[in-house]
């Protein structure tokens, strides 16, 4: 019984933890490039969308509402993005939030699809962009592999 | 049954590792100058050996993590060549790795002079320019050059944001370092078991997981040498806007301090 209960209060460190390894599966028709210190992963289709991932720590108290209306009110107050939609998003047991924003860059409407997940000390994030008309096409398969994070 | 253990404890931690190794042609049949009863006794003393080696190699190329430098084993010499992690880790690397990159947004009065103005900055810096895609220009400057690039930036127009940063690899490149160093040592051992191997068979293990070894080698040096290029040139990436279409700079004040929320968006996402 002793035995039992240590095991069940390992279990619930590691869970409080945080296990994410910030890790994606690959898109199809998706090539990983080499990436900078910034991305974990980063994956390039033909059309020059591009979905990458990262993880860092998360200070203590942050939660998932923090970081969503965080990240928004980077994008839109600072960034100058326009907020398409905003919808909860899961991987695996991990809750997150999925945002669509939208901006211009050299007059081209470009998509900017993140997903920021928090588990326990862990921050994930997905993120996936591209000129809008290009990235369309694509857009259940990103949503896919931002679902897909470990 | 020992050599049946042998070969298991071989072929093990060979066979989880060992994914997308290639296959590889062994050396050429037995000799045929050693009768078979001392043939089978060398294979079997052979296979002890890869029995004892190859676990031990293989366990090396994951290299413990750089701890202090610590002093080197004076008393005789050890029974295994491993190498003072610490005292390695040290003198591999005598200064920290550091990645600089600056993400600036500048409103002029004419985006094209500005760009020209860029380019013409990158090249007195002995810098280059990465690219150039509309309004935005991403320049590669030698890092210690970094400050003098960012100051003429900021002075090329109105400033809306800039924000500057300075990523410490040092604990992923001394780890890499440490990596290729331990993979190139075991490449050695499993040649000199390879000259050893008795027959084809217990050869085309060995010339098995050399392969495996080389293609990890090959991945490490590649992965070495990206961050080396990162850090030795600096990415400086600016965004001209119109003066009269510029973001308000007013929001520069409100920005939260967590430096990864300003990495957000297209431009860093899409700077390939």
């Amino acid at each position: 019984m002793v035995r039992f209960i240590c095991g069940m209060a390992v279990a619930a460190l590691v869970l409080a933890g945080g296990c994410t390894t910030g890790q994606i599966e690959r898109p199809d028709g998706y090539l990983e490039i080499q990436t900078g210190p910034q991305y974990a992963q980063r994956f390039l289709s033909v059309d020059g969308n591009v979905i990458a991932s990262r993880s860092m720590e998360n200070p203590k108290g942050g939660d998932l509402d923090y970081w969503t209306k965080a990240i928004s009110r980077e994008m839109t107050e600072v960034a100058g993005y326009t907020l398409k939609e905003s919808q909860p998003i899961k991987a695996g047991r991990v809750e997150g939030t999925l945002f669509d924003f939208r901006t211009p860059v050299g007059g081209i409407d470009h998509t900017y699809l993140v997903a920021v997940y928090v588990d326990g000390s862990t921050i994930a994030l997905v993120e996936a962009g591209g000129q809008s008309e290009k990235l369309a096409p694509d857009r259940d398969k990103l949503i896919a592999a931002i679902r897909s994070l470990k | 049954m020992r050599r049946v253990m042998y070969l298991a404890v071989a072929l093990g931690p060979a066979t989880l590792l060992g994914s997308g190794c290639m296959q590889a042609g062994y050396g050429g049949p037995p000799s045929e100058a050693h009768p078979a009863a001392l043939q089978s006794r060398q294979a079997d003393r052979w296979q002890a050996d890869l029995g004892r080696n190859l676990p031990a190699a293989l366990a090396g190329s994951e290299a413990p993590p750089p701890g202090p430098p610590t002093t080197p084993p004076s008393s005789g010499t050890p029974a295994v060549d491993v190498p003072d992690w610490g005292v390695r880790a040290a003198e591999l690397v005598e200064k920290r790795v550091i990645v600089y990159t600056a993400e600036y947004h500048v409103a002029v009065a004419n985006t094209q002079a500005a760009q020209g103005e860029a380019e013409k900055l990158a090249a007195e810096l002995n810098g280059y320019v990465q690219s150039i895609t509309e309004d935005r220009v991403v320049l590669r400057i030698p890092a210690d050059k970094f400050s003098a690039a960012t100051a003429r930036v900021e002075r090329m127009g109105q400033l809306v944001s800039r924000q500057i940063q300075a990523q410490d690899i040092t604990e992923e490149y001394v780890d890499l370092r440490m990596r290729l160093s331990s993979s190139q040592a075991m490449l050695k051992r499993l040649e000199a078991l390879l000259e050893k191997a008795p027959d084809a068979k217990q050869a085309l293990e060995v010339e098995r997981e050399i392969a495996r070894v080389m293609t990890e080698i090959e991945r490490l040096q590649g992965r070495i040498r990206l961050l080396e290029t990162q850090a030795a040139l600096s990415t400086v990436a600016i965004q001209f806007h119109r003066l009269s279409e510029a973001p308000r700079p007013a929001l520069l004040g409100r920005k939260l301090p967590f430096d990864w929320l300003h990495t957000l968006g297209v431009n860093a996402l899409l700077d390939y």
